[in-house]
C-alpha cells in the first residue's frame, strides 16, 4: 500500500470519526424541535 | 516557481504537461464531495442528525439507506471522473473498457459534459454559500444545523473547481492534441 493511499485513508477515517462524533455529541436534536413546537 | 514546479508529477504520461494547480483542483473535487457523503451515510445509518417528525429517517421508507448509499457512490464517482481531466485515461480509453480500449477520447466528449456538470453544480450548490434555510421546524437546528452546514459547504467549491480543471483540460488538448 502506498504512503499516499495510507494518508488518504487515514484522513477519510478521521473525517468519519469527526462527523460521527459531532452527531453523537450534540444529542438527538429533539430539544430544539420541541422548543420550536415541532414534536408533540 | 520554476516551470518544473508548476507541472504535476504524474503529468508525463499525458499529452502535454498538466499544471500542478489543475491536478490539485481535480483531486480537491473528490474531497469536496466527501464530507456530505459521510454525513448522509451516517444519517441513514441512524445517527442523530436533528431531523424530526416526517423528516426523521426512522419514519421514512425502507429504501432510505440503499438510496443514500447509492447517491453518495454516484456523487463520489462523478467527482472521481474529474480526475480524468488530468490523467491519461481522460485522453485514451483505458484497457479495462471493452470495445473502446485504446481509442482516443475526443476532447469535446470530455469538455462538454464536464462544462455542463460544472454549471449544474454551481447552480445547485452556490446558494449554500448564503446559508441554509432553517424555516422548517422538522429540519436540524442549532449545533445539528451547523454540522450539516459544515459537511455540505465544501460542495460550493465543487462546480468552480471542475470549471477550472475543464478549462485547463481544454487548453492542454488544444495545444497538444
Amino acid at each position: 500500500m502506498s504512503r499516499k493511499f495510507t494518508i488518504k485513508a487515514a484522513v477519510v477515517a478521521a473525517l468519519v470519526a469527526l462527523i460521527a462524533g459531532a452527531m453523537l455529541a450534540t444529542g438527538s436534536g429533539e430539544p430544539a424541535a420541541h422548543a420550536l413546537g415541532a414534536v408533540r | 516557481m520554476t516551470a518544473v514546479d508548476a507541472v504535476a508529477p504524474g503529468a508525463a504520461a499525458t499529452r502535454g504537461p498538466v499544471p500542478r494547480w489543475a491536478d490539485w483542483a481535480a483531486q480537491a473535487t473528490m474531497w469536496c464531495a466527501l464530507p456530505s457523503g459521510i454525513w448522509r451515510i451516517l444519517f441513514a445509518l441512524g445517527l442523530p442528525a436533528g431531523f424530526t417528525g416526517s423528516q426523521d429517517p426512522a419514519n421514512g421508507p425502507w429504501f432510505t439507506l440503499p438510496y443514500v448509499i447509492a447517491l453518495t457512490a454516484l456523487s463520489e464517482t462523478l467527482a472521481f471522473l474529474s480526475l480524468g481531466l488530468v490523467r491519461p485515461w481522460g485522453e485514451v480509453w483505458p484497457r479495462w473498457v471493452p470495445v473502446l480500449r485504446g481509442r482516443r477520447i475526443r476532447p469535446l466528449a470530455a469538455i462538454v459534459p464536464a462544462a455542463l456538470g460544472s454549471v449544474a453544480l454551481i447552480c445547485l450548490w452556490t446558494p449554500l454559500a448564503f446559508g441554509f434555510s432553517d424555516g422548517d421546524p422538522e429540519m436540524p437546528h442549532g449545533a445539528k444545523a451547523a454540522i450539516l452546514y459544515a459537511c455540505y459547504l465544501p460542495l460550493v467549491a465543487w462546480g468552480p473547481l471542475l470549471a477550472a480543471v475543464t478549462v485547463a483540460y481544454a487548453v492542454r488538448r488544444r495545444r497538444h492534441g
